[in-house]
């Protein structure tokens, strides 16, 4: 007698493969537990220290120093814990909390469609309209909880300062900061709409936010008209400080962030149903193509003679090129605002903070009272944290590739294994060094056209030293990739930026131990305008981003190619 | 007796013996099953079908041969070079279109060809050109403007479009259409006429009853049966179809000399597959009154599903 062998069985899905919803949902898990966790903790450290800060800070709001460094933020009861903490965190929260908004947002249709699985959704029988339903109710829950987590930091981190605390303002305050970046978000999922991935999504949006939050500013220092400053997110997130006993909460501006969120994933809902899946939405039929008809013969004889299809780093730089141009655009407009605001603002800010070691500590350890010190504080501060952004998102094509296997092909040809990474990190390079250049030439073009004395030398120092940041942030994203989602990649290494950043921007506060400092990539890049180039720490950064990139390297040409 | 250093430049053979040699080749997915213990050759010049169900492991297998994947044990070598260690010399020796055939979506069709002609050098532009042409492909449609056959297409001239040695062909007329389909026919029999090599995996059997000289069946990551298309079909098998006028028993026939099976699907009809002589079972047929009795020989696809009954076992 015999048998038949037995058949392996499907084993019952757990809640969470039910429904869209939870199903992404537990998809954002990791980020919602690092964002919030991450950013709670911050919250609660820099919260916790205000109080031994305030005091002196709150002599800022007494001067005219007060309007200059409004582009932070309105310095409003400075003097206090809740003024200081919504001064030095809260009014730049929606800025960082908006990275992981605009990322996920972006990937929240997209991502689907570009890893091929929407049509195989909507193969089943579910509409549109209730599959980005869920999308979002996932994405709302997932920033809910990233919400409650950073709210705790700030009641925890309240408390220790022995500041009475106000659960209702703490909880408006924490629900300001969501509502603020969850518009980003809103906006990211609606530019998905029109772009064929989601990293393009991501970095329009991500753009956007930057000017956004330059613009509100900009406004603010130079009391510019309300009609343009009520146009960007930042104003209306401004115009709320509900832990500020005598400020509180601004119902209606929160109304409008709210409203422009609805109105934006409306949108987005609406072109959704409307456009082809896998395609762009098309706002208009084109009766006529645009694109002039092209001879097949023509087309293969110009294909031949294309010089950016020669090589894997060709073409990779050719794939690239736009978003490196828009980056260095971005920053070259923010290096040369960021000299004629510092000379807008020379003689009464050389006179504030000469000498003040606690002023000072606001700005990240700049000493403004020096031209190059101003210039340390407004782009340097700031601008290596998006250049290290930038050199994630030129990285993490790589690990898109990888992730949807479109390696096979060119594996498939006579190259060595181990020149297809090297070849394709030379979009990390070139990036990264653009960048380097421009934030160095672009102060220096500001200066000449303000009549703004800036040292070349040390300029150069700090452009060119944001160098190693970038290659250490490309190599992790090139070490990472193929061992975890190019989507988890983006929460983790633009999560592990931006904690470095901020334990870097809040280190008088935070009063961390030394080494923990140095784990930060901002803090052993220094200050190389007003302290020099941190040589030791710009060699032991190459050599972490060639260790990591080696082993990037080395793995890929040992281990299996997935499709 | 000399050997290759792993480093020094390669040098592929010019055996006119084998231009594919696997020994034991064996690929396992942590505790999963990829393939086991697989060996074959294919000769110079050869057509040879790789046959298996979704998940048998032809691609794993051809993944393996491409060295990308790198085999747990034993060894595949193509033109005398090591598949893994000498991945990037064995690849000048290869065309390949994977089963899945994804490229960057932005680029047209003459951008992914000519990119890819560039990375393999040498590749002969006429001829390039003139497979577009054969397949009917348009080649200024970015590739995310093409349907299925037509990606098929640009993975097809791509593959083709060095004049390699050895061709291996995932599932290659995936998406054609029927005339598409017969261009590849002939593009096979060219290559077969160069005195090159091919290696296809394929679902479609009478395409590979027509295009292949040999055929490998594998079942469950084991190689269970290699040999020559008219070999497979000779293995002295026959069908007996034997009509009734009432309802036919199985019970006739199943205690014969030399019957496989039967089977009985249609009341009236017994299938008899057999091995050896057919008189018993032609006199069984007439004693029981058979009013038609026809015989004929078990198609490929006969004796590939015979290789895909349920794994049997003797119960203690």
């Amino acid at each position: 007698m015999a048998t038949i062998a037995a058949r392996p069985t499907v084993a019952p899905a757990g809640w969470v493969f039910r429904n869209v919803w939870s199903k992404s949902l537990r998809g954002y898990r990791v980020a919602i537990l690092a964002w919030g966790v991450g950013l709670g903790l911050l919250l609660m450290a820099t919260s916790a220290a205000s109080s031994s800060i305030s005091g002196a800070a709150g002599q800022l709001t007494q001067t005219s120093v007060g309007q200059s460094i409004a582009f932070f933020g309105n310095p409003v009861a400075l003097g206090t814990p809740q003024g200081y903490t919504t001064f030095k965190f809260l009014g730049i929260l929606p800025l960082f909390l908006g990275i992981w908004m605009v990322i996920a947002g972006a990937h929240l249709v997209r991502g689907d469609e570009e890893r091929g699985a929407l049509d195989l959704v909507l193969g089943e029988p579910i509409s549109r309209t209730r599959y980005l339903g869920e999308k979002i109710i996932a994405f709302a829950l997932g920033t809910t909880i990233v919400y409650v987590l950073i709210t705790l930091g700030l009641i925890f981190g309240l408390a220790a300062a022995k500041v009475p605390v106000d659960l209702g303002a703490s909880l408006l305050a924490g629900l300001n900061a969501l509502i603020s970046s969850f518009v980003y978000g809103a906006l990211a999922l609606f530019f998905s709409q029109f772009t064929r991935t989601a990293g393009a999504a991501a970095g329009i949006a991500g753009a956007y936010m930057a000017v956004d939050f330059v613009v509100a500013g900009a406004m603010r220092v130079s009391n510019g008209p309300e009609v343009i400053s009520g146009l960007t997110i930042n104003f209306y997130s401004e115009l709320s400080k509900p832990i500020i006993p005598t400020y509180g909460a601004n119902p209606g501006a929160m109304l409008v962030l709210v409203v422009m969120s609805l109105v934006l994933v409306a949108a987005s809902m609406w072109l959704f149903v409307r456009r082809d899946a896998g395609d762009v939405a098309k706002l208009w039929t084109r009766s006529i193509s645009l694109r002039p008809r092209v001879a097949p013969a023509v087309a293969m004889n110009r294909a031949e003679g294309d010089l950016s299809l020669r090589s894997i780093a060709a073409r990779s730089l050719a794939a690239n090129w736009l978003s490196i141009f828009w980056w260095m655009l971005g920053i070259g407009i923010f290096g040369v605002y960021a000299v004629f605001l510092a000379k807008s603002a020379e003689s009464i800010i050389a006179k504030a903070f000469k000498g003040s070691v606690v002023l000072q500590g606001i700005f990240g350890g700049s000493n403004l009272a020096t031209n190059g010190g101003f210039v340390q504080a407004i782009e340097f501060s700031f601008i290596p944290f998006v250049s290290v952004l930038a050199a994630m998102f030129f990285a993490i094509n790589w690990a898109a590739d990888l992730d949807r296997g479109r390696l096979e092909n060119l594996l498939s040809e006579p190259q060595p294994r181990w020149r297809v990474p090297l070849e394709r990190f030379a979009v990390v390079i070139v990036g990264v060094v653009a960048l380097g250049l421009v934030a160095w030439l672009a102060p220096l073009l500001g200066g000449a056209m303000a009549n703004f004395s800036l040292d070349s030398g040390k300029l150069a120092a700090a452009g060119l030293g944001m160098i190693p940041l970038g290659l250490v942030t490309g190599a992790l994203v090139y070490a990472l990739a193929g061992k975890v989602p190019s989507g988890a990649i983006l929460g983790v290494v633009g999560g592990l930026a931006s904690l470095s950043f901020l334990g870097e921007l809040l280190q008088d506060l935070l009063k961390l131990p030394g080494w923990t400092l140095n784990l930060s990539i901002f803090h052993v890049y220094g200050q190389p305008i007003t302290q020099g180039v941190n040589w030791t720490g710009t060699i032991v950064l190459l050599v972490i981003a060639v260790a990591l990139l080696a082993i990037s390297v080395i793995r890929f040409t040992r281990e299996d190619v997935h499709v | 007796m000399a050997t290759t250093s792993s480093t020094a430049p390669a040098t592929p053979t010019t055996s006119t013996a084998s231009i594919v040699e696997t020994d034991a080749l064996t690929k396992r997915y942590g505790s999963s099953r990829g393939i086991d213990d697989v060996t074959f050759a294919i000769g110079d010049g050869e057509v040879f079908g790789f046959l298996g169900p979704n998940g048998a492991g032809k691609t794993t297998t051809i993944r393996t041969l491409m060295g990308l994947l790198r085999p747990t044990a034993g060894r595949a070598n193509i033109g005398g070079l090591d598949c893994w260690g000498q991945a990037t010399e064995v690849k000048r020796l290869v065309g390949y279109l994977p089963g899945e055939f994804s490229f960057d979506p932005g680029l047209t069709g003459a951008q992914i060809l000519n990119y890819l002609a560039n990375l393999r050098g040498g590749v002969d532009h006429t001829y390039m050109n003139s497979l577009v042409e054969r397949l009917e492909l348009d080649p200024t449609k970015k590739f995310r403007e093409y349907s299925r056959g037509n990606k098929q297409k640009v993975g097809l001239a791509q593959a083709f479009m060095g004049k390699p040695r050895l061709l291996i062909l995932d599932e290659p007329t995936s998406g054609l259409d029927p005339l598409n389909q017969q261009e590849f026919y002939k593009l096979v029999a060219e290559t077969r006429a160069d005195g090159r090599s091919m290696f296809l995996s394929s679902h479609i059997l009478p395409e590979v009853e027509h295009t292949c000289d040999r055929v490998g069946i594998i079942r469950e990551g084991r190689l269970v049966k290699v040999g020559g298309v008219g070999e497979l079909k000779d293995l002295r098998q026959r069908v007996l179809e034997a009509q009734f006028g009432g309802p036919a028993e199985a019970a006739w026939f199943s205690g014969l000399p030399g019957v496989l099976s039967v089977t009985t699907d249609e009341p009236k009809t017994a299938r008899v597959t057999l091995t050896g002589d057919m008189a018993d079972a032609l006199r069984v047929a007439v004693e029981h009154g058979a009013l038609n009795v026809a015989t004929h020989e078990p198609s490929l696809e006969d004796i590939f599903l015979r290789f895909y009954e349920p794994v049997s076992e003797p119960v203690a």
